[in-house]
């Protein structure tokens, strides 16, 4: 076989999300073109080659960092335990994925638990997105704005944006609720 | 302590406190309300985390072993969580009944004038 008609067999992507359901949506998408999630690390996904359709994903975000709360290690394991396989980690946000063929693949599977991880994601995305801003500020009113204030009022929003995101969400599930479990 | 809350038990947390009137895992809490329901309520891993960790906060549940690591933690139901389950069990026949009482008798109506 020719270098040029070597297949693949690992790619990687470089992707930044506001959502993790549409990040979710992306891998199901990569998996179901049968390159498979293995690592990611600082927004870069490693996929290798598998078989179209094998797999589908899922993401929780943990209570805390695993290396810091044993309560955090003991989730991992409960979800792993429920027939979930761990593929991966970033900070707090944890990658499952179940076979295709053992069924419908899903974390969460009632409105207030799926709005409990949306308040989680909230709350992380505005203590960064606020703590930030608050630091940007105060540097400014000091009068010493400089490069570092202007890159923490950057950062600042992305998180701030993904906070309004999952204040959304958190409003259409209550929204849904009025009438079903 | 006040014996449950006023609210209703939603669907999953009645059945996670049946499950649990013997001593089970995660999984084996998933499968028992997977057949229980005839295959109807399926409880995601993310789901049955949270619920167990409120239910434990409430008193309805215990560890039922010593066990640190979340694939062999076995959970077991209160006598606080076995009034609480009573309680729902209790507003279900209510609503039964009443569903009963008011479509049973429409439906009864219906055949007499068919």
């Amino acid at each position: 076989m020719s270098g040029g008609e070597r297949i693949k067999k690992e790619i990687k992507r470089i992707r930044w999300f506001f959502d993790h359901e549409k990040e979710e949506a992306w891998l199901n998408e990569m998996a179901g073109a049968g390159w498979n999630l293995t690592r990611m690390y600082a927004r870069r996904y490693a996929f290798e080659r598998g078989t179209p359709g094998e797999y589908r994903y899922g993401m929780l975000l943990l209570d805390a960092a695993p290396m810091l709360s044993r309560g955090a290690r003991e989730q991992l394991g409960f979800v792993q335990g429920g027939g979930a396989q761990y593929v991966t980690r970033c900070l707090r946000w944890a990658y499952f994925r179940r076979r295709a063929d053992e069924g419908v693949f899903r974390l969460y599977t009632d409105r207030s638990s799926q709005a409990a991880n949306y308040r989680k994601a909230a709350l992380t995305a505005g203590l960064l997105g606020v703590g930030n801003a608050a630091l940007a500020a105060g540097s400014a009113a000091r009068g010493t704005a400089d490069t570092l204030t202007l890159l923490g009022a950057a950062v600042s929003l992305p998180f701030l944006w993904m906070m309004f995101v999952y204040i959304s969400k958190i409003r259409r599930v209550k929204r849904e609720s009025g009438l079903y479990e | 302590m006040e014996s449950r809350d006023a609210q209703p038990l939603t669907e999953a947390a009645y059945y996670i406190l049946l499950s649990l009137h013997e001593p089970r895992h995660g999984y084996g809490i998933m499968q028992f309300v997977r057949e229980m329901s005839r295959e109807r309520v399926n409880l995601g891993p993310g789901t049955l985390y949270g619920a167990l960790k409120n239910m434990t906060e409430k008193g309805w549940i215990e560890p039922a072993n010593a066990e640190t690591d979340g694939r062999r933690k076995e959970y077991v139901i209160t006598g606080l969580g076995r009034e609480t389950a009573a309680a729902e069990l209790e507003r279900l026949r209510e609503l039964v009944s009443g569903g009963l009482e008011i479509m049973g008798r429409n439906r009864d109506e219906r055949r007499r004038a068919d």
